[in-house]
C-alpha cells in the first residue's frame, strides 16, 4: 500500500538522520566505555558476582537508552520544526497522521539499534567474566532473565518515545519537550509506589480522603506506569516474569503508545507551519 | 489591466489549480492579540501547462498563498484545489514538485538519498529512481558531490539539490519558490533552460519571484500581488505590448504606486 | 629563545598545582580520619530517588558500606551507638532496594550480631531475608545461633535449627544439633559451627583473621569444658580450679588466651575468660 511505502520512507530517512548525529555516537561510546568499566567494578564486590554485573549491565543500557531518547530523539522532531526540514516531508503526498507514524517508527528503530548494540556488548562481557571466575558467583544468573529484562527495557522505550511524540507534537521548542518528557518519565517511575503506600498506610495513618484518593487514581490512569518495566532486581537474582505479566505488559504498551500517537497526530493536524 | 472574465470559468476545465475566495489572518500574542491579515478575498486560476509568476513586494502575501497551497497552513475561508483535488487531501500533492524558499534539507542526508526518498513517497519504482537520479544529478552539475552530506554543500549546491529533490518523480506541477537565490549566473542560466524545457512538457509551474527580470523572461501569466490583495493580473504580451520588453518593472511599480485605486 | 620563556610560566604553574594539590590532599585526609559519618537516607527517600536503577543503588551502598566498615577495622570495637546506628540503617536501605540481596544480610550478622551484639537489629534483618530468600537455609541458622548463643532462648534456637536443617545444602548435623540443644552439653560447640561458617563465607583477610581468634579461643574453651567432664568422671567431683585439671594430670598445661586474659572456672562448671574482648 502507497501509505506504508510513505511511511517506511520517512522512517528510513529519520533512521539515517538520527545515526549520522554525532551524538549518538558520543553516548554509545559512553554506554561502551560504562560496560568495560563495569568489569572492574563487580570485582569489587564479594559474593554476589552475577546479580552486580546484571544490575551494572542493565542499568549502563537504560541509562544509555534515556539519554538517546531525551537528546537525540527529542531533537530529531524539534529540528525538523525549527530547521523547517518538514517542509521536506509534508510537500509530498504524506497526511500528518503518516508523518507522526513514520517519526515515530523512525525513532523506534533508532532505539532497537542502540539497544541491540549494548545488549551484544553487555552479554559479551557478562559471558566473558562468567566464565573467568568460579560458577558459585554466578549461581543465580540466567540469560533468559537478562534476555526478559531486556525486552521489558525495550518495551519501556517504546512507549516512552510515545510520550516524546505527544509532546513534540504540541509543545514549540525542544526543552518544552524535555521538560515534560522527563517529568513524565519521573512520575511514571514513582506513581506505582506512591499509589501503594496511600492505598496501604495512608488509609490506616488516616491522612487519606477521598479527594486524596480520586487524584491518585486519576493519576495512575492518565500517567504511564514505567516502573511496571523495572525487573532489573529481579533479573538479576535470576527471577523470571511470569508470561501472563508480560504478555499484560506488551498489551498495555501497544495500547498506550497507540492512544498517544492517536493524539499526537490529531494535534499535530491543527498545527501550521509558517 | 485585468481580466476579470476569466476568474470566473468554472474549475471544470483543464485547470490544474484554482484558488477561490482565499483569506487568511493570523493571529499572535497572548493577551493582545494582534491580527495580520495575510490574504483577503484572492482568487487565481492556473492552467495546464500555463507559467504563472507571482510577484510583490515583502509581506504581500505570495508565500502564505503558497504555504496554504501545499497544506502547510490552513484556509480561513475559500477553497484551493489541485487538478480537482482539495488541496487538504495529501494525494493531490503526489504531481507537485517543490522547491522551498529557505533551502533547508536534512543535514545528513545525501542528494541521492533525498532523491530517493522524494521518489519512492511520489509513488516511483526504485528501478526507475536510479537512472532518473544519474541524469538528474548531471544536469544539475552535482554529479561529483552526490555521496557528500548535504551539510556541506554550499547555497548554490543546495538550491540545485532542491531542484532534484522537486524534479525527480516527473510531478505535472511544479511550485517554484524563489528559485534562483543562491545560484550564480551559470546557476541561473542552468534553471531558465530548465524551466524553458519543463513548459516545453507541458508542465504547470507557479513560479515566486523577486527578480523581475527572469519573471519577465519566463512567465506566461504574471499577477501582482500587495498587501494580501490580489492587484492585477496580466500575460507577458499585455506587458509587452503596454511597456516594452523590459516593461515589467515599470509596470510593476505603476501598479503598486497606484494602490489607493479600487481594483473593481 | 621565545619558547623557554613561554615555558617558564608553565612550569609554575605545574610547580604551583603539585604544592596545592598535596596540601588539599592533606586536609582531605584529615577530614576523612575524623570518622565522617556517611548518611544513608532510609528507603523511603532512596527507593524513589533511585527510579529504575534500584537494584544499582543497592549495589553502591553496599559497596559504600564495604568501604566504611573495611577502613575502620582496626576501630570496629570503639564504634558507638551512632556508627552502629549508621550501619543498620545503610543494611535496612540496602535491603529494602534489594530485598534478594543476600551479601547485605551475611553482613547484617557479622556485624551487627557478632561483632556489636545488636541482636535485634540482626534479627530483624533475618527475618526480611527469610521471607525474601526462602531457600537459604544460611537464614534460619543464623537465627537460630543468635537464639541460642545472645538471647539463650534453646527452645525457639532448636525450632530454627530444624527450619534450617530442612532447607537445601544445609550442613547434615544441623538436624542434630536441634535435637541435642535441650540437653546443655557444651555451648561452645554451636558456636564453633558458627563461626567455622562464618570464615568460609569472608573474603576480606581481616574479618578472616578476626573471626580465626574467637573460634580459637573458643576451641579451647570447648576442649577445657572437655577436660573438665573428665575430671567429673574421674574424680567424682566438680574441680574448683582449672590448676586441679593439671595436677590430675588430665592436661600438661592451661592454653593462652588470645586475647591475653586468663581462663577461669565458674562456679556452675562453665568455662569464662577474663579478657572483655570475647564477647559474650
Amino acid at each position: 500500500m502507497k501509505s506504508i511505502r510513505r511511511i517506511v520512507a520517512l522512517t528510513h530517512i529519520t533512521f539515517i538522520e538520527g545515526i549520522r548525529d554525532r551524538a549518538l555516537y558520543g553516548i554509545t561510546i559512553v554506554a561502551l566505555m560504562m560496560l568495560a568499566t563495569n568489569i572492574l567494578f563487580t570485582n569489587l564486590f564479594g559474593h554476589e558476582l552475577g546479580k552486580i554485573m546484571v544490575d551494572l549491565n542493565l542499568s549502563t543500557i537504560s541509562f544509555a537508552g534515556l539519554l538517546l531518547t531525551f537528546f537525540v530523539n527529542i531533537n530529531l522532531m524539534s529540528k525538523d520544526i525549527d530547521r523547517q526540514t518538514i517542509y521536506c516531508v509534508l510537500s509530498k503526498p504524506f497526511s500528518r497522521g503518516e508523518y507522526i507514524v513514520g517519526k515515530y517508527l523512525g525513532l523506534l528503530s533508532l532505539m532497537i539499534t542502540a539497544i541491540f548494540l549494548l545488549t551484544v556488548c553487555s552479554g559479551g562481557i557478562a559471558w566473558f567474566v562468567k566464565n573467568s571466575v568460579a560458577d558459585y558467583f554466578f549461581r543465580t544468573f540466567s540469560w533468559t532473565c537478562y534476555a526478559q529484562a531486556i525486552l521489558y527495557i525495550m518495551l519501556m522505550f517504546t512507549m516512552l518515545n510515545a510520550v516524546v511524540i505527544f509532546f513534540s507534537s504540541i509543545s514549540t521548542s525542544a526543552f518544552l519537550t524535555v521538560l515534560f518528557s522527563v517529568a513524565t518519565y519521573i512520575v511514571g517511575q514513582s506513581i506505582e509506589e506512591v499509589a501503594f503506600f496511600f492505598k496501604g498506610e495512608a488509609v490506616t495513618a488516616g491522612y487519606s480522603s477521598k479527594f486524596n484518593e480520586f487524584l491518585i487514581d486519576s493519576f495512575q490512569y492518565v500517567v504511564p506506569n514505567f516502573s511496571a518495566f523495572d525487573i532489573k532486581t529481579m533479573a538479576s537474582h535470576g527471577k523470571l516474569m511470569s508470561m501472563n505479566h508480560t504478555i499484560a505488559l506488551i498489551g498495555y504498551t501497544v495500547i498506550y503508545s497507540l492512544l498517544l500517537l492517536f493524539f499526537a497526530s490529531h494535534i499535530f493536524k491543527r498545527r501550521e507551519f509558517n | 489591466m485585468f481580466l476579470l472574465g476569466y476568474l470566473t470559468l468554472p474549475p471544470s476545465d483543464p485547470v490544474s489549480i484554482y484558488f477561490s475566495h482565499i483569506s487568511k489572518t493570523f493571529t499572535s500574542g497572548l493577551f493582545r492579540r494582534k491580527h495580520v491579515n495575510a490574504l483577503d478575498d484572492v482568487s487565481l486560476r492556473i492552467d495546464e501547462g500555463d507559467i504563472f509568476g507571482i510577484i510583490g513586494p515583502n509581506g504581500a502575501g505570495k508565500s502564505t498563498l503558497i504555504k496554504l497551497l501545499m497544506g502547510f497552513i490552513r484556509l480561513d475561508s475559500g477553497s484551493i484545489t489541485i487538478h480537482g483535488k482539495d488541496a487538504n487531501d495529501p494525494n493531490a500533492r503526489t504531481q507537485i514538485g517543490y522547491l522551498p524558499e529557505s533551502a533547508y534539507y536534512y543535514d545528513h542526508l545525501t542528494v541521492l538519498e533525498l532523491m530517493a526518498f522524494s521518489a519512492i513517497t511520489s509513488g516511483i519504482s526504485k528501478n526507475v529512481i536510479s537512472k532518473r537520479s544519474s541524469t538528474l544529478l548531471n544536469t544539475m552539475g552535482l554529479e561529483n558531490a552526490k555521496n557528500r552530506k548535504l551539510r556541506s554543500y554550499s547555497k548554490g549546491m543546495t538550491q540545485r539539490a532542491g531542484f532534484c529533490f522537486a524534479l525527480i518523480h516527473a510531478p505535472n506541477i511544479l511550485i517554484l519558490d524563489e528559485p534562483m537565490s543562491g545560484l550564480d549566473p551559470l546557476g541561473r542560466k542552468m534553471i531558465v533552460d530548465i524551466i524553458l524545457d519543463l513548459k516545453k512538457q507541458g508542465k504547470t509551474i507557479l513560479l515566486c519571484s523577486h527578480i523581475l527580470n527572469d519573471v519577465e523572461r519566463l512567465c506566461d501569466h504574471i499577477v501582482i500581488m500587495h498587501q494580501g490583495k490580489l492587484l492585477e493580473t496580466a500575460t507577458r504580451q499585455d506587458i509587452h505590448s503596454k511597456h516594452g520588453a523590459h516593461g515589467l518593472e515599470e509596470y510593476f511599480l505603476q501598479v503598486i504606486q497606484g494602490t489607493q485605486h479600487e481594483k473593481y | 629563545m621565545t619558547w623557554v620563556k613561554r615555558f617558564i610560566p608553565l612550569l609554575f604553574l605545574l610547580a604551583g598545582y603539585q604544592i596545592l594539590l598535596t596540601n588539599l590532599n592533606t586536609q582531605r585526609s584529615l577530614y576523612l580520619e575524623k570518622d565522617y559519618i556517611n548518611l544513608t537516607l532510609p528507603s523511603q527517600f532512596t527507593g524513589p530517588m533511585a527510579l529504575e536503577f534500584k537494584g544499582l543503588t543497592s549495589d553502591i551502598l553496599l559497596f559504600k558500606f564495604m568501604t566504611f566498615v573495611g577502613s575502620r577495622t582496626d576501630k570496629i570495637a570503639t564504634f558507638g551507638e551512632e556508627q552502629w546506628g549508621h550501619i543498620n540503617t545503610t543494611l535496612q536501605t540496602i535491603t529494602d532496594l534489594d530485598p534478594y540481596f543476600w551479601d547485605a544480610y551475611l553482613f547484617a550478622e557479622m556485624f551487627l550480631a557478632l561483632q556489636a551484639g545488636r541482636i535485634k537489629d540482626a534479627n530483624h534483618l533475618l527475618q526480611k531475608a527469610r521471607k525474601n530468600i526462602p531457600n537459604e537455609w544460611r537464614v534460619p541458622f543464623y537465627i537460630g545461633f543468635n537464639h541460642y548463643y545472645f538471647q539463650k532462648d534453646y527452645k525457639q534456637a532448636a525450632a530454627y535449627f530444624m527450619e534450617a536443617s530442612k532447607l537445601p545444602g544445609a550442613q547434615s548435623y544441623l538436624a542434630n544439633l536441634a535435637a541435642r540443644l535441650t540437653v546443655f552439653t557444651n555451648q561452645h560447640q554451636v558456636g564453633i559451627i558458627f563461626l567455622e561458617e562464618m570464615i568460609t563465607e569472608t573474603n576480606d583477610n581481616k574479618m578472616k583473621a578476626s573471626l580465626e581468634k574467637r573460634l580459637l579461643t573458643l576451641k579451647m574453651m570447648a576442649f577445657l569444658n572437655d577436660k573438665v567432664t573428665l575430671y567429673r568422671e574421674k574424680m567424682h567431683t566438680m574441680p574448683k580450679t582449672l590448676n586441679e585439671l593439671i595436677t590430675a594430670e588430665i592436661i600438661s598445661e592451661l592454653p593462652q588466651d588470645p586475647y591475653g586474659g586468663e581462663f577461669i572456672l565458674l562456679q556452675n562448671g562453665q568455662i569464662y575468660t577474663t579478657s572483655k574482648l570475647l564477647q559474650q
